[in-house]
């Protein structure tokens, strides 16, 4: 019995460690592949004057999923499959706050608005501002992921110590 | 027809009224919305057609800039072109009107901004229209002929059954039409949407000057189609394309034979007899009525 009970105390601390850890990892995949679609987006437009529709369609399956399935649920409300307000509320974005999911959507809800000088001009503010914050998560992923990880797999061992 | 181009509850709405009969949508912003069927004009209420303006509803701001959005297939930069000429073809041809505020640089207009209105013209087939017409645009050969009359009259239905009766009847004439603003063929990722036979190649988007030209070198036709030739730039393509030997078949804005002579520029097509058959349609029972089949004189051959 105490043997299940101290499994079941280091399998806990494990999955609370990889769960942060995924979050981070989560965050950095998401913002580069979201720093990545808007260059592809700016070049497409530039040269090809691709529309949305066709550009998120040909890049979608290159990304990771937490992208991937975001694109999919942009595609949707390009297709009007969902209103705005739903796209709004989508879930696929739960690993960023509140403030940062809103201003990603809001980046994506007016894409394609604008004629072709201040769409570039846009998207080109938008890259800057999204190549800093991936910086950041980047660096925050290499130092937390793996720390948050360690620290929980820690945790459990010293609590299997204390209970043994 | 609309289901991409309407937002859900405006669709509806329209769901309401016989929408395979309409002509034209006009919204106008904070105003009445207008549905044109045949020659007549009704206002849109939320049961459906209505006369009474009191039960009328308006386009509201969030409604145009929404059916504006989903004409653009939500990209705008990509019809930069489109809106400067002040309209956007869309999928299926429904053509679609703008007016707004432009916005210039360096003396050149680069957009339109604040669309206010919009006004929705769509393409109806009408197969058999020019069936009575047709015997009267051959002499041995195929003769230049010019479809005139005014706007919202069934030029473009009438030129399109033209090139499918055409081809029905089994004449292989290589067409060229030169389908500028996508109304006559309205291709789609380079497949036509419209019936146009099949003996025609279709040059979309491109301006006359270019068409012609290029599209006399390259694709060899017998007969070139083209929609509402409107300035000198036309005129002189129409020009040059009658003295290469191929035929033409175009349509003008304007009312009658009358209107044709006033019209700046046009002079020089009308003193070579560019064109051996005028056609003049109006509404006056219901788009495509012809008022009157004219040879090279101007004389009246039918009506």
């Amino acid at each position: 019995m105490k043997i299940v009970l101290l499994i079941t105390v280091f399998s806990c601390c494990l999955a609370v460690g990889i769960l942060i850890s995924r979050y981070y990892k989560r965050r950095k995949v998401f913002y580069t592949d979201l720093c990545d679609f808007i260059d592809s987006t700016k070049l497409s437009i530039s040269y090809s004057q691709s529309k949305l529709g066709e550009i998120v369609g040909k890049v979608k399956n290159s990304y990771n999923l937490e992208f991937k399935l975001f694109l999919s649920s942009f595609q949707k409300y390009l297709s009007g499959k969902i209103t705005l307000d739903e796209f709004k509320m989508s879930e696929e974005l739960n690993f960023l706050s509140v403030s940062e999911r809103f201003e990603v959507i809001d980046l994506f809800s007016v894409l394609g608005n604008m004629a072709k000088e201040e769409e570039m001009e846009r998207l080109e503010k938008s890259s800057k501002k999204y190549e800093q914050i991936k910086e950041k998560v980047i660096l925050d992923n290499k130092k937390f992921s793996g720390l948050y990880l360690k620290l929980f797999i820690v945790l459990g061992i010293a609590f299997v110590i204390i209970f043994i | 027809m609309f289901e991409e181009l309407f937002p859900f509850d405006f669709l509806r709405i329209i769901g309401k009224t016989p929408v395979d009969k309409i002509n034209e949508i006009r919204l106008r912003l904070n105003k009445k919305i207008v549905i044109c069927i045949g020659n007549k004009s009704y206002f849109l209420s939320s049961e459906g057609l209505t006369g009474n303006i009191e039960k009328a509803m308006s386009a509201d701001k969030p409604l145009i800039d929404e059916i504006f959005k989903r004409a653009c297939e939500n990209s705008v930069y990509a019809f930069s072109n489109e809106i400067r000429n002040g309209f956007i073809t869309t999928k299926g041809g429904i053509r679609i009107g703008l007016s707004g505020e432009g916005v210039y640089d360096k003396n050149e207009l680069r957009t339109l901004k604040n669309i206010n209105s919009l006004t929705i013209r769509i393409p109806r087939e009408v197969k058999g229209c020019s069936a009575n017409v047709l015997p009267y645009l051959f002499d041995g050969r195929f003769l230049n002929t010019l479809i005139i009359s005014p706007p919202g009259c069934g030029k473009t239905t009438f030129i399109r059954d033209i090139v499918y009766t055409l081809s029905q009847k089994n004449y292989c004439y290589n067409v060229l039409i030169v389908d500028e603003r996508f109304e006559i063929a309205n291709c789609f990722n380079g497949v036509s949407t419209l019936d146009v036979g099949n003996f025609a190649d279709i040059l979309s988007g491109t301006n006359k000057d270019y068409a012609f030209e290029n599209g006399i070198r390259s694709l060899r036709p017998d007969i070139i189609v083209t929609d509402e030739i409107c300035n000198k730039q036309d005129y002189n393509a129409v020009l040059n394309a009658s003295n290469s030997g191929v035929n033409i078949i175009a349509s003008i804005h304007a009312s009658n034979l009358e209107d044709l002579k006033y019209k700046l520029d046009f002079e020089p097509v009308l003193k070579n007899k560019v064109f051996s058959r005028f056609v003049v349609l109006s509404s006056r029972d219901g788009p495509g009525t012809i008022e009157g089949i004219y040879d090279e004189g101007m004389r009246c051959i039918s009506y």
